[in-house]
């Protein structure tokens, strides 16, 4: 019976050609333009490290100035990055499974090949515990040790595509690279590695391609290089060395933590809280008690990741939706009340109301799977217009399974949504009212 | 006008009629808003950077030596880039309006750290900045020579500043600034010597746009700014790159671009943002024109056997096509009276959620004519297919 | 009051030529009640869309109230049924969605009448048709000899000339049939030229003059046709 019905559909969908590609065509449109907007929003707002995403957080301290809060929204927030000097004493605590200070920095890079140009490749200046922390696989070699992070040892550890450049792809590990002109001794080389976001440090955007090299966060202190990033300060005081500049109230560093038991997140909470008190003494820390861990999600939440723009879009592409689906709804109706008198006769043969129904659900299911269809390729096509027009977008800009399946799902139930009021309609029509002649 | 036959009858096959006038009010709250949105952009986008923006080209250096001198440095890039032809000027600017990368402070009228301030976006900049940019001096004057301050220790502040006039009036209004002192929230005084023009801040998301000032300073691995002929510029790009990494092959030279591209990638989320919603402006207008085309058609199929009586009893062609575009006028205008609520509704969730602007009032009776069009325009081809029916279809039985 | 001279019409579907008129040639006087009769196929229909201009002749002359309209225009032709013909169908095509008055309506607008002038008119046919009390009621309200009468009501409203009834108690039974018929008669004898097409032969032998059509021409043999035997009445008769 159902492939009777399917045929009937296919039948009465090229009965009418061109009112059939209009509701196919307005279904498309309408998933089209909401899973394009929708896959942004869902990129931009998904789990980047979904296994331990709960267990991983990123540390705000109130060192802000007593005057006003860093941030007015919510009744205030404390800022999203550290002081230097904060940054170290947390770094001093061994309740963390993991911890890391970190900042970005780039390098000018070359190798003792001379063919090589000098290039300037993004850094990022960590400790040790970034990279089992952030789950970071190895291709060869590893992370440095906590003896060389105290040293501010010249190692480095490179990312698949750099060590491609530099070495060939080959086990680099123990080969030298000369960064702003100074050698460096590679010991670990990272495979493809790009969490999307890129929550760590949303200074330079979220969605950014993950660092080219990493040294110990103690190298550029040594080499007295501030951050490629942001630093902000309330304090007015004379700033007239880098130790000036360590020592002082400006915040420019991120500061993660790996806390796995709820214990352990008491623990640091209460470390955290006591820092700060035992700081006020000195006379720091002037305002409330306000000291934070976010895990990965409240992080995001909390730094706005999915900008206002993406949210607008995702309402507006909606609305665009429910026009389709009304637009659909109307040309059904009309499709269906036109054939009404048809209906009557396979009523007047005996075909039941349930057969009726059954028999429009399978061409409304049709019209929503053509539309599907439809919507994923105009989708495609959306992705690939807001990829050419963002830069950095080209991670966010990706159809992915989920995506696929959701849009097939949502054209056949927005199609079903709008099928229902046309389809409950014509099982209404009496078998006898259009036998007569008009 | 046949305007009351035509609700009774409306009012008989109501579905259709609801439906097209749903789509018509959502479609205008989508797209009066869409259109808030994109004029709000535009206009900010619209703001000069107050320098002269076709003619400017930004190169980056970055020595790597331990020790640089940098005003040695300075004099034999600017050397350099001097014997091309085509360059008109050049200096080293720390950085540009709308490149989206600098600093800004706050500064008191008075050394008293709780006096009025004001924030402003500060440029340390060459010498020759002043023409290079092309921003006019309005009173006192520009920097001499001998005050730029070549690689300063961290934190020391500069003697002297040239202000934005926008800057002078927020601190002291009509008064004349020249000779006056603007001071750190540790009270020490810099004294300004004069203001310019126009000259926005490296970026448009905080701040007042035009609170800035300059401060003769040329720090390490300041980029160099170029001004050429708009007409000369792109092809120019590569030369300057070469010159300047051949005057030190030790230092890294790159990221010439010119300052409409670098400006180009500030805006680049509100250009994208604009394109979408006009898409989807477009697409709605669009997928409701579709609807009320294939609406009417199926109307006209409908109701064949009675246009054919009309024509009969005495229609001619124009009254049939009249009668089938004042019945979607009704139906477009109760959409609109409907949309005009919704577009209301919308806005005001808007700005409480987004920071969208008000919606500007002259929107509302260009939509309203607008989506008239649309549904007259829309009904036509299927009014004309109607008058087309053929009046002997009354004498035919079915 | 109407003359044809020689009318034929030819419908073409592809190369395929039917012959639906051959030569067809009638005079029909003021004031007379003329019955067109005819079986099936031999052309009443057609004969009945040229005389009320819904169609053209292919060929022939055709003179309605001393105007030549063989020629006309299509907006000449809208006029000329608006002002000068009224028409009732054998199933009645009223409104659907319209009630009685604004059924009755319809012609009238398109004339240009004021609002008052129409409104007077609508009283008067609704009157003249014993529908009076029903203004505000929708056809599908009402029962079939009733929905001719207003089909009638609105055919005279306009004051017509030539009164066009195409079987107009085609679809209705015997009871309804003579009442309609009664009232043809009377609007015949108020000085109204009526032409009807019927196969009844009962119904064709009350009107002035019996014109029997006959494969596209007027047929001098006048035969005897027994009643049909599909007709309502028949069948009522039997049961």
């Amino acid at each position: 019976m159902l492939s009777y019905y399917s045929k009937l559909a296919w039948l009465s969908l090229k009965r009418n050609p061109l009112l059939s590609a209009l509701m196919v065509g307005a279904i498309a449109l309408g998933i089209g333009v909401s899973m394009t907007t929708l896959t942004l929003y869902y990129v931009m707002s998904s789990d980047p490290m979904p296994l331990k995403s709960d267990r991983v957080f990123a540390v705000q301290l109130d060192s802000w100035s007593p005057d006003e809060p860093y941030y007015d929204r919510d009744g205030g927030a404390p800022p999203p990055q550290l002081t230097y000097r904060d940054a170290m004493a947390l770094m001093e605590s061994d309740i963390p499974t993991h911890h890391a200070t970190m900042m970005h920095r780039g390098f000018a890079v070359r190798t003792e090949n001379e063919n090589l140009r000098q290039e300037h490749k993004s850094g990022r200046a960590t400790y040790a515990g970034f990279f089992p922390m952030f789950d970071v696989p190895f291709l060869y070699g590893g992370p440095w040790t906590k003896e060389q992070d105290e040293s501010a040892a010249r190692v480095v550890v490179l990312s698949r595509e750099t060590n491609e450049k530099l070495f060939g792809g080959a086990d680099s590990v123990g080969e030298i690279a000369y960064l702003d002109a100074e050698p460096f001794r590679v010991v670990g080389v990272i495979d493809s590695w790009q969490p999307m976001p890129l929550f760590y440090d949303l200074n330079n955007g979220a969605f950014t391609e993950t660092e080219e090299l990493f040294v110990p966060f103690s190298v550029p202190i040594s080499k007295e290089y501030g951050a490629h990033g942001s630093t902000n300060c309330w304090k007015p005081e004379m700033i007239e060395s880098f130790q000036d500049f360590l020592q002082s109230e400006c915040v420019w560093v991120q500061h993660w933590v790996q806390l796995d038991t709820a214990a352990q997140q008491d623990a640091y909470q209460a470390f955290m809280d006591g820092y700060a008190t035992e700081q006020k003494a000195l006379g720091r820390f002037q305002r409330p008690l306000d000291n934070r861990i976010n895990n990965i999600m409240e992080w995001m939440e909390f730094r706005q990741v999915v900008g206002d723009d993406n949210r607008l879009l995702v309402v507006l592409a909606f609305m665009f939706l429910v026009i389709c689906l009304l637009n659909t709804v109307g040309l059904m109706l009309a499709k269906f009340l036109n054939r009404a008198p048809l209906i009557g006769v396979r009523r007047a043969l005996g075909a039941s109301k349930s057969d009726v129904a059954l028999q429009h659900g399978v061409e409304v299911f049709l019209i929503g799977l053509l539309g599907g269809l439809g919507g994923l390729l105009l989708s495609y096509f959306g992705l690939l217009a807001v990829r050419n027009w963002y830069r950095g977008y080209e991670y966010l800009a990706k159809l992915n399974p989920e995506m696929v399946a959701t849009s097939i799902v949502l054209a056949v139930l927005a199609a079903i949504v709008a099928g229902l009021y046309p389809t409950w309609h014509i099982t209404r029509i009496q078998p006898a009212v259009h036998l007569k002649t008009q | 006008m046949e305007i009351r036959p035509i609700i009774s009858t409306l009012f008989r096959n109501k579905t259709g009629a609801i439906l097209i006038a749903l789509q018509i009010a959502l479609t205008m709250a989508v797209v009066v808003n869409a259109v808030v949105v994109i004029q709000d952009r535009a206009a900010t986008m619209a703001k000069p950077t107050g320098v002269d923006d076709n003619h400017l080209i930004n190169i980056n250096v970055a020595s790597l030596a331990d020790e640089v001198d940098v005003r040695a440095e300075y004099e034999q890039d600017l050397g350099a880039i001097r014997e091309i032809p085509g360059v008109q000027n050049v200096a080293k600017i720390e950085t540009l309006p709308l490149s989206n990368s600098g600093s800004a402070t706050s500064y008191h009228i008075s050394d008293d750290p709780t006096s009025p301030s004001t924030n402003v976006a500060y440029y340390r900049v060459g010498y020759h900045a002043l023409e290079t940019l092309g921003v006019e001096i309005t009173r006192g004057r520009w920097f001499r020579q001998d005050e730029v301050v070549f690689d300063p220790a961290d934190g020391s502040t500069p003697k002297v500043t040239v202000i934005a006039d926008f800057v002078a009036q927020e601190m002291f209004g009509d008064e004349d600034p020249v000779g006056k002192y603007m001071y750190t929230s540790l009270g020490t005084g810099i004294e300004i010597i004069g203001t310019y023009d126009l000259m926005s801040r490296p970026w448009y998301s905080w701040g007042e746009f035009y609170s800035t000032v300059m401060f003769p300073v040329v720090e390490r691995n300041a980029p160099v700014v170029v001004r050429v002929d708009p007409a000369d510029r792109d092809r120019m790009i590569d030369t300057l790159e070469t010159t300047l990494a051949e005057v030190d092959q030790e230092r890294l030279v790159g990221d010439a671009q010119t300052l409409e591209e670098v400006i180009a990638r500030t805006y680049q989320r509100d250009v994208a943002m604009n394109r979408m919603l006009t898409i989807v402006m477009f697409l709605v207008v669009l997928i409701t024109g579709l609807g009320i085309v294939g609406l009417a058609s199926f109307s006209v199929m409908q109701r064949r056997k009675q246009i054919g009586t009309r024509r009969a009893i005495g229609a001619q062609r124009f009254h049939i096509v009249r009668y089938f575009l004042t019945e979607n006028w009704i139906v477009t205008t109760f959409g609109i009276v409907l949309g005009l609520c919704l577009t209301f509704a919308l806005n005001a969730l808007l700005i409480s959620e987004y920071n969208l602007p008000k919606l500007n009032p002259v929107l509302l009776p260009v939509s309203v004519l607008g989506l008239w069009f649309v549904g007259l325009a829309a009904t036509m081809g299927p009014a004309r297919t109607a008058a087309g029916v053929d009046p002997a279809i009354a004498t035919r039985s079915i | 009051m109407l003359s044809m001279d020689s009318i034929t019409k030819v419908y073409r579907a592809g190369v395929i030529e039917t012959h639906a008129l051959r030569s067809l040639s009638l005079e029909v006087a003021a004031g007379e009640f003329v019955a067109v009769t005819g079986p099936s196929g031999s052309g009443k229909t057609t004969f009945l869309n040229i005389a009320g201009l819904l169609e053209a002749p292919s060929g022939g002359r055709y003179v309605l109230d001393d105007v030549d309209v063989s020629t006309m225009k299509d907006k000449a032709r809208s006029q000329t049924r608006n002002e000068k013909i009224g028409f009732i169908f054998q199933g009645f095509n009223l409104i659907p969605d319209l009630n009685i008055a604004d059924n009755v309506e319809v012609p009238l607008r398109y004339r240009g009448w004021s609002r008052s002038e129409r409104k007077q008119k609508i009283d008067e046919a609704l009157e003249l048709v014993g529908l009076s009390a029903r203004k505000q009621h929708l056809p599908s309200q009402l029962s079939g000899g009733q929905q001719q009468r207003v089909a009638i009501a609105r055919a005279l409203a306009g004051e017509p000339k030539l009164l066009l009834a195409d079987e107009p108690t085609g679809n209705l039974d015997s009871l309804m049939a003579r009442q309609v018929m009664e009232l043809l008669e009377q609007i015949n004898e108020s000085g109204t030229t009526i032409i009807m097409v019927t196969h009844d032969p009962e119904l064709a032998r009350r009107a002035g003059r019996n014109v029997h059509l006959l494969d596209g021409q007027v047929s001098d043999f006048q035969p005897i046709e027994p009643p049909p035997a599909e007709s309502e009445d028949h069948v009522a008769i039997v049961a």
